[in-house]
C-alpha cells in the first residue's frame, strides 16, 4: 500500500510543483536555493526532478535563465518571464478553485 | 576522473547528442552549488539520484528503438552491409542479364526489385539485432536502478576502459557464424564459382583466427572493461583474419578455374565480372579494416586525454 500511496502522492505533487516553482521565481534564484526555499515551505523536491522541470519551463518560455559570470565559477539562475507570470496567475486561480472544490468534496 | 565527472558522463550516455552539453553544464552547476553550500560531493550526487532517471527527466521521449549509445554503430553497420549487398546484387543481376539476355527495362525492374527486397531484409535484420541489444542494455540499466548508489560510480570504468557492447556482441555473432560455417556447412553453401578445395586447405588457419577474434570479443564482454592491450589484440586478430581472407580471395585459383574458363569461351564479360568479385570484396574488407584502425587509434589517443563535461 505504501508504494501505491507514494506513487499517487508523486502524481499529485507533480502538477502543483510547477505552481510552486513559478511562485518563487519573481526574484532570480539558483536551482539549489530554490530547492531549499521550496523545502522550507514543506515542498520537498529532488534535484533530479527540479532541474529538468526548470529546463522544461524555460523551453516553454515561462522562465528565463542567465549565467552569472561574476563569481569565480559560472552559476545559472532562473527568473519568471511575463508569459510565466500570466500563466502563473491563471494557474493559481485554477488551483484555488480546484482546492475549494476538493475541500468541499472531502468534507462531505 | 572525479565522481562528478563520472556521474555527468553516466547521465550523458542516456541523452540525445544535442542536449548532452547543455544538461552537463546544468548538472555540474547544481552539484557545485550544493558543494558551495557545504554539502559533500557524494551527498549532492546522491540527492540527484539515478543518472538514468535524471536523463529521463530531461528527455522523457527517450524510449528509443535504438538508443543514443548504439546509434552511431547501427548507422555504420547498416551502411556497410547495404553498400556491400548493393554491389553484390548489381554484379549478380548484370551476370544474369549477360547469361540470359532480356530487355533493359526488365533488367532495371528486376534490379530495383532486388534492391528493394534486400534493403527491407537488411534494414529489418540489422534493426532487429540492434533493437535486441538495445533492450538488453536498457534492462541492465533498469535492474541497476533499484539499487543505485553513489558507490557504483566508483566502480564505473573510466571512459578509456569502456567497451562497445554492441560491437563486441556483433563480433561474437559473426565470428561464431564463421566457425559454424567452416565446420559444418561449407559444402552446402558452396557456390559453383568458389574453389572449395582451396578454402578447405586453409580451413584450420581460418578457424584459429576466427576463434581468436571470438575469444577477444568474449573476454571484453565478460570483463566489461577495455585496456590498450585488449584493444590492440582485437585490432591485430581482426586484421589477421581479414588478411587471411584477402590472401585467399586474391589467389588466382580462388575462383573455380573450370567455371571461369567455361565463361571465357562463351561469355567473356561474365568471366571478367566474376574475376572482379574478389576485388570488390577486398575493397570492402579494406574499408572495414581502415575504420577499425581509425577507431583504435582514436581510442588510444582518447585514453590519454582527460574527459571534460
Amino acid at each position: 500500500m505504501d508504494r501505491i500511496v507514494a506513487a499517487l502522492g508523486q502524481e499529485l505533487k507533480r502538477g502543483s510543483l510547477v505552481l510552486g516553482v513559478l511562485s518563487r521565481l519573481e526574484e532570480e534564484k539558483y536551482g539549489y536555493a530554490l530547492i531549499k526555499e521550496l523545502g522550507d515551505y514543506g515542498l520537498q523536491v529532488d534535484q533530479s526532478t527540479l532541474y529538468p522541470l526548470l529546463k522544461r519551463l524555460e523551453k516553454q518560455g515561462l522562465l528565463e535563465s542567465l549565467w552569472n559570470l561574476v563569481e569565480s565559477r559560472p552559476r545559472k539562475y532562473y527568473r519568471i518571464t511575463d508569459l510565466g507570470r500570466e500563466v502563473y496567475c491563471r494557474l493559481q486561480s485554477e488551483y484555488l478553485k480546484m482546492h475549494e472544490s476538493m475541500t468541499r468534496l472531502m468534507e462531505v | 576522473m572525479t565522481l562528478t565527472e563520472k556521474y555527468i558522463r553516466e547521465i550523458q550516455k542516456h541523452l540525445p547528442a544535442k542536449v548532452k552539453k547543455e544538461v552537463a553544464e546544468e548538472i555540474l552547476d547544481g552539484i557545485r552549488q550544493g558543494m558551495a553550500n557545504g554539502e559533500k560531493e557524494a551527498d549532492v550526487i546522491e540527492g540527484f539520484g539515478d543518472p538514468r532517471k535524471v536523463a529521463l527527466g530531461y528527455a522523457p521521449q527517450i524510449d528509443y528503438l535504438i538508443g543514443p549509445q548504439l546509434r552511431f554503430l547501427y548507422k555504420r553497420i547498416l551502411g556497410i552491409v547495404l553498400v556491400a549487398v548493393g554491389i553484390g546484387l548489381t554484379v549478380a543481376q548484370v551476370i544474369s542479364l549477360l547469361v540470359t539476355p532480356e530487355s533493359l527495362f526488365t533488367f532495371f525492374l528486376k534490379l530495383l526489385g532486388s534492391y528493394y527486397n534486400a534493403g527491407i531484409m537488411i534494414f529489418g535484420t540489422v534493426t532487429l539485432i540492434f533493437f535486441l541489444i538495445n533492450r538488453q542494455m536498457e534492462e541492465e540499466t533498469f535492474s541497476k536502478e533499484k539499487s543505485w548508489l553513489v558507490e557504483d560510480l566508483k566502480k564505473t570504468p573510466e571512459p578509456s576502459e569502456e567497451i562497445n557492447l554492441a560491437e563486441n556482441l556483433l563480433g561474437v555473432l559473426f565470428s561464431f557464424a564463421g566457425v559454424i560455417l567452416l565446420v559444418f556447412y561449407l559444402k552446402p553453401v558452396d557456390t559453383f564459382v568458389i574453389n572449395l578445395a582451396l578454402v578447405l586447405a586453409y580451413r584450420w588457419l581460418l578457424l584459429a583466427l576466427l576463434f581468436l577474434v571470438l575469444g577477444v570479443a568474449l573476454t571484453l564482454l565478460i570483463r566489461r572493461r577495455n585496456s590498450n592491450l585488449l584493444r590492440m589484440l582485437k585490432l591485430l586478430s581482426g586484421m589477421a583474419l581479414n588478411g587471411a581472407i584477402i590472401f585467399l580471395i586474391t589467389r588466382e585459383d580462388f575462383l573455380n578455374p573450370q567455371v571461369i574458363e567455361g565463361f571465357r569461351g562463351s561469355l567473356a564479360v561474365v568471366g571478367t565480372l566474376l574475376e572482379n568479385i574478389p576485388l570488390v570484396t577486398v575493397v570492402i574488407i579494406l574499408v572495414v579494416t581502415g575504420l577499425e584502425i581509425h577507431d583504435t587509434v582514436k581510442a588510444f589517443s582518447a585514453s590519454k586525454e582527460r574527459w571534460k563535461p
